[in-house]
């Protein structure tokens, strides 16, 4: 109680700062704890930089890290019901988030991602997925369409 | 989802192939193989899949067969063996580590069984962690698989394996040895008898096990002392034997154990850390001395478990015993014979 909550610093794509409890990034991502691991984060001088994750992804990543450390113990579906509130972003959002995710080697939240964009496919006929995705040229040259479309029928 | 369709870019597809594979390998092998004929960049980004996931169930069934029912599932089959057979010569990635297949159908004649040989010899590998067999028959013909000599060896001999699934109809009889080092979980419900003790002894690192058996020619069982969580169902055969039963497992946490066979012998030891038990033990035809002493012992070993589960058939023999010993006890819950909770 007594001693101050540690933090460390992390800076955005658009050199923005944002000051987190060590204890939330360590326990969510690998890299992370990695680093302070092996002793190269100096709490004095250091800033983690994240060339690849913008500040509103890097906020969203640290609210989903500091939730999740704070919120472990609530029930399953309050945690479920937050998750999937978090996710409620666009496909350009969920983009941004899996690559940060990735990066910073956060597994819980990866899961949740893949998990998001799997349920995109399943079940899902081939039309379908494409308005979901967005995928306006799919490359094809008519007579490939034509053909994979009396081909396999089903799928569409 | 409304909010994605509005949206200008294909930001999914522009992720990098590595994650998209990641996606596609939480998918039926199907719905995977499928997404080819989404657009140009999609069209062989299944090929590089480790991870396998094939199903042939009523879904899959061809609506449009004249035949009979024999029939429509012999096509079922072959059209299901087409598919895999397909999907695993024009992988791109040679080492499986996933594979998992699931069947209730089946043909007559060798076909089915050489067909799951094949498929089981192209999964096994140096990469393989994971697999996951349940074969059923929903059709009118009789159906045991008897796995080639080499697919047994390959399975329980797979250094790589940490999840094993074993379902239905297959018959492991003869293994000549097992060493799976890696293997944590391991799930069996599999048809006829098979060298349990020779099974678990080739596990040293095993946690969590289910099993589902016939208590036919299975006169002992020694379970690993690894164990965190323990499943075993054992049921009963038209004549009557007894089996004997030991657990030691200082790691066990969870315990679920519901037997309807008659016990020869029970010796437990080591339950001190079991915080969640759920018992169905001693059926009514088998009631003797013995078997309240077998209960009373498995009550007193469960001393510091946490919840604790009564079924029908133990809460019959509950009022001959006090289980005020098991000072940590926070849940009791009884389960009334239609397995209602009822107190």
């Amino acid at each position: 109680m007594g001693s101050p909550v540690k933090k460390i610093m992390l800076c955005s794509s658009e050199k923005e700062i944002f000051s987190v409890e060590e204890q939330v990034m360590v326990q969510h991502s690998v890299i992370i704890n990695n680093m302070i691991e092996d002793g190269s984060y100096n709490h004095e001088e250091s800033k983690i930089p994240l060339d690849c994750v913008d500040s509103k992804t890097l906020k969203k990543v640290i609210d989903y890290c500091t939730h999740h450390t704070h919120h472990h113990n609530d029930n399953q579906e309050d945690l479920e019901a937050w998750d999937a509130q978090f996710l409620n972003v666009d496909s350009n959002g969920l983009y941004d988030l899996l690559m940060a995710a990735n990066y910073l080697e956060i597994r819980n939240l990866l899961d949740l991602i893949y998990g998001t964009i799997k349920n995109m496919i399943k079940g899902k006929k081939i039309d379908e997925i494409r308005r979901i995705f967005n995928i306006k040229d799919h490359g094809f040259t008519p007579e490939e369409e034509e053909q994979n479309r009396k081909e396999y029928p089903h799928f569409y | 989802m409304e909010r994605i369709e509005k949206r200008k870019m294909d930001r999914i597809s522009a992720l990098p192939d590595s994650l998209i594979g990641h996606i596609l390998s939480f998918l039926p092998t199907k719905t995977a193989v499928s997404t080819s004929l989404l657009s140009r960049r999609w069209r062989y980004l299944w090929q590089h899949l480790q991870d396998f996931n094939f199903q042939l169930d009523q879904d899959d069934q061809d609506q449009d067969q004249d035949e009979g029912e024999g029939e429509q599932y012999h096509w079922s089959f072959v059209h299901f063996s087409a598919f895999v057979n397909g999907v695993l010569v024009q992988r791109r990635n040679r080492d499986i580590r996933k594979f998992r297949l699931l069947s209730s159908y089946a043909v007559e004649g060798s076909f089915h069984e050489r067909s799951l040989n094949y498929w089981l010899l192209a999964a096994i590998g140096p990469q393989l962690q994971h697999l996951d067999l349940s074969l059923y028959v929903v059709g009118p013909y009789n159906f045991m698989w008897f796995p080639s000599s080499s697919v047994l060896r390959g399975i329980f001999s797979c250094t790589s394996l940490i999840s094993l699934t074993l379902d239905g109809l297959i018959c492991v009889k003869n293994i000549s040895s097992v060493h799976l080092p890696a293997l944590r979980t391991m799930r069996l419900s599999i048809g006829g008898s098979f060298p349990m003790d020779k099974i678990f002894s080739g596990c040293p690192l095993l946690e969590d096990l289910y099993l589902h058996f016939n208590v036919r020619n299975t006169p002992k069982i020694n379970f690993p002392n690894s164990l965190k969580r323990l499943e075993v169902h054992g049921c009963k055969l038209s004549t009557p034997r007894e089996v004997e039963v030991e657990i030691d497992a200082p790691a066990l946490e969870y315990l679920t154990f519901f037997l309807f066979i008659g016990l020869s012998q029970f010796t437990v030891n080591n339950l001190h850390n079991v915080k969640v038990a759920d018992l169905n033990l001693c059926p009514r035809e088998c009631q003797g001395e013995d078997h309240l002493y077998y209960i009373h012992m498995l009550l007193n070993a469960l001393n510091r478990v946490k919840k604790l589960h009564l079924r029908s058939s133990t809460i019959e023999v509950l009022s001959k015993l006090t289980i005020s010993h098991i000072t940590h006890l926070v849940d009791l819950i009884y389960h009334g014979g239609d397995d209602s909770l009822i107190s």
